[in-house]
């Protein structure tokens, strides 16, 4: 019986082993289908370098993209088939999309050139945020100008389609106050200057700017690949690769988990257990716009345990939750102590989770195997940041009375002192060299450091404003993004001294608003969000040089970085609204830095299998076989 | 604007204007008496509180309004030594006796 039983099992486990492995021999085959090589030139026939060729798939729900060589030159393997969309695109120039028609492993030759811009309104619109808002006419740049770039780019570009539209004074106010409903602190003075700026470097007229994306051999070299996700209205603030190579996602929007298989394309949404608060949780006094912050848990930021289990810091409920990939349950943990937004989550090596908690200057420890929650207060930074830790938790009930009215505003001092009431302990990691936590806050403009043993907190000043969301490298160096001030910073807790290097701009007078940024521990590079002109950037170290690549798609912000087993940089786009993306969509986006190369090798490797594709002699990079050089072609 | 304010600013107006004229004693010292327990109970609701759960904050709102309602912070202040003058002292409740003698 047990013989007969084994063979059974044995037979049935070697048939699917052998099922899996015809789905996987499928499945490898075609996901690198629908290639196409080419060349994309300038409008005068030059060639396009830096330019992002994309190949969409007929669904038009994932898209993937490869930049030119200073050739012009490009190939891409896809794991698309049909009717599908190429576009090639380059700051300065008019796109160029051609349908084509791709069946599996057959190469398309596509050569495409640039448009020149139909007219000055086309050219101005192709323009990133940071083109348009460079132009406001502040009559004081240092003095009033900080307040917009902390607040008013706090959650999403200023100068997109979306946000430039023209608007009287009035309605000005009326949008800053809304913005203030959603927890932006600003005076009454920079709330009129704001209005006042805005209502006259947002005209409608056209803009013109020559941006600088910063072509090079290394963006040659890279891929990108963005998977649609949500609606117009989903939130997908943050993304995180777990250990099985899962991309997670959370939607703030709609208390939604999302699940993306980078191998499928296939997305799953997990919704959040429901809970006994109103819409928008415990921030319902506050102004909630229609459709976003639609959730009562506000999923936020997320961290795993060796235990597979994914840890999310709900910001509206003030709750830490945890999901089980394998069952698929959610477990709900109040954090207590008048928690306000439970914001960036970490886990140390002990397994024990850490958070940030933003509104009421707090940090939160929780341990998964005793299912302790210890929430600690943080330092106040001054009289008017004591009286809101003292008081925001009570103003903020006294508004939940009186839903989507804001009421709290009429009595907070914030009016008077802008972001300037509040500390916010925003990003945090650990250090892995001691396993000390680390915290950023975003408006006291301060690190903070916390012995976990026992809990004693040390904080230093950041010599630039708005650190945002700092990481560590593998040698325990602090890595901070200055968000205001559109740098990075460096901070070895040894000597306790600091670096600053600032982000070049891609024009004349921009600036940039870096958010967050991860260190990849195996290069060392530190890889960071400049949400105000649609790139990423990658920073080295050793050479202290900033490497820029362009997204693909307009209206890029991102807000964390994690990175997959196999070298890829990922995020998810959260640009809030969402429909103010190109897309009118969020989408999860990774970077493989060397994916390109990979496409052309792998190519040049067909190539040489069937004697039709190979390198010429004594070109490394390598010409795929039909190409010319294009008129103008730098040699 | 920070409407909210003007709130306990009327309150702290009204109370000048009584204690000028040295009108209505009992509402003047209701006022500050008010002012006093709500703050109290506002800090003690703040600090020891956290075993009331979501009732906490529902009594520190209750609190914080009657107290904005009565004057504010600023009245809690002013109301320690007035009290005390007010309870200890001669002079204060002679003026406010003066006046209600004057206006019968």
């Amino acid at each position: 019986m047990t013989s007969r039983l084994s063979f059974h099992l044995g037979f049935q486990l070697g048939f699917r082993h052998a099922l899996a492995t015809l789905a996987c021999l499928g499945l490898c085959a075609g996901a690198q289908s629908a290639p196409f090589t080419g060349q994309v030139a300038t409008p005068d026939g030059k060639p396009a370098f830096g330019a992002m060729v994309t190949v969409f798939d007929e669904a038009k729900e994932k898209r993937e993209t490869v930049y030119t060589d200073a050739d012009g030159r490009y190939a891409i393997r896809t794991a698309y088939a049909g009717k599908l969309e190429v576009r090639a695109r380059l700051a300065n120039h008019g796109d160029n999309r051609v349908t084509r028609t791709a069946g599996r492993d057959e190469v398309v030759r596509l050569d495409l050139a640039l448009q020149p811009f139909a007219d000055a309104q086309a050219a101005s619109d192709a323009l990133s945020a940071s083109a348009h808002n460079a132009r406001l006419p502040w009559k004081d740049v240092a003095g009033d100008r900080p307040p917009f770039v902390s607040q008013c780019n706090y959650c999403h570009q200023m100068g997109n389609s979306t946000t430039r539209l023209p608007r009287s004074h009035q309605a000005w106010i009326q949008t800053v106050n809304k913005m203030e409903g959603m927890l932006a602190m600003v005076s009454a003075r920079e709330n009129k200057t704001l209005a006042d700026v805005l209502t006259r470097g947002f005209d409608g007229k056209p803009v013109q700017a020559i941006q600088n994306y910063g072509a090079s051999a290394e963006l040659a070299r890279a891929k990108v690949k963005e998977w649609l996700v949500g609606d117009a209205l989903s939130f997908i603030h943050d993304a995180d690769v777990a250990r099985d190579q899962t991309i997670y996602g959370t939607d703030e929007g709609h208390d939604i988990l999302c699940t993306l298989d980078r191998a499928t394309g296939k997305v799953l949404q997990h919704r959040l257990p429901d809970i006994d608060l109103p819409r928008g949780g415990k921030f319902s006094g506050m102004q909630l716009p229609i459709g976003i912050f639609s959730g009562k848990h506000g999923p936020h930021s997320m961290g795993e345990t060796r235990d597979g289990r994914i840890w999310i810091t709900n910001a509206l409920s003030s709750t830490l939750m945890s999901f089980d990939p394998a069952t698929k349950v959610f477990r709900t943990y109040p954090v207590g102590n008048d928690a306000l937004y439970p914001h960036t989550v970490r886990v140390d090596g002990n397994d024990i989770v850490w958070f940030t908690i933003v509104a009421s200057n707090q940090m939160g420890r929780f341990d998964p195997k005793t299912e302790t929650m210890t929430v600690m207060r943080l330092p106040h930074n001054g009289v008017l940041r004591w009286i809101t830790d003292m008081l925001f938790p009570t103003l903020l009930r006294i508004s939940s009375w009186f839903p989507d009215h804001a009421l709290l505003l009429n009595s907070s001092h914030s009016r008077f002192f802008g972001e300037k009431i509040m500390a916010f302990p925003y990003g945090i990691d650990i250090n892995p060299v001691d396993g000390s936590v680390w915290y950023a806050k975003l408006y006291a403009h301060k690190i903070g450091r916390i012995d976990p043993k026992s809990m004693e907190v040390t904080e230093y000043d950041t010599p630039l404003q708005g650190p945002r969301r700092p990481r560590f490298d593998a040698k325990g160096i602090l890595w901070i993004p200055a968000f205001d001030e559109g740098a990075l910073m460096r901070f070895d807790p040894a000597s306790k001294a600091f670096e600053t290097y600032r982000i070049p701009a891609v024009g004349e007078g921009e600036y940039e608003t870096p958010y967050a940024l991860n260190v990849d521990r195996r290069s060392g590079e530190v890889w960071m969000a400049a949400n105000n002109s649609d790139r990423v950037l990658r920073f080295t170290p050793a050479t202290r040089t900033f490497q820029s690549y362009p997204s693909p798609t307009r209206v890029t912000v991102l807000r964390d970085f994690a990175f997959t087993a196999d070298g890829r940089v990922c995020s998810s786009s959260s640009n809030l609204p969402a429909y103010a993306i190109e897309d009118q969509r969020p989408s999860f986006i990774c970077i493989d830095p060397e994916g390109a190369d990979k496409d052309r090798k792998a190519l040049a490797q067909g190539a040489a299998d069937d004697g039709d594709f190979r390198y010429p002699a004594g070109e490394a990079a390598g010409r795929l076989p039909g190409e010319r050089p294009l008129p103008g072609r730098r040699r | 604007m920070a409407g909210a304010y003007f709130v306990p600013a009327a309150c702290l107006l009204l109370q000048a204007i009584l204690l000028w004229r040295g009108r209505a004693f009992r509402f003047f010292e209701g006022i500050m008496l008010v002012n006093q327990v709500t703050g109290v109970v506002l800090v003690l609701a703040l600090w020891l509180g956290d075993g009331l759960g979501n009732l906490k904050l529902d009594i520190a709102g209750v609190m914080l309004l009657a107290n904005l309602l009565c004057g504010g912070p600023l009245m809690s202040l002013l109301a320690i030594p007035l009290l005390g003058t007010l309870r200890f002292g001669t002079d204060l409740p002679g003026w406010f006796r003066a006046h209600r003698a004057h206006g019968a």
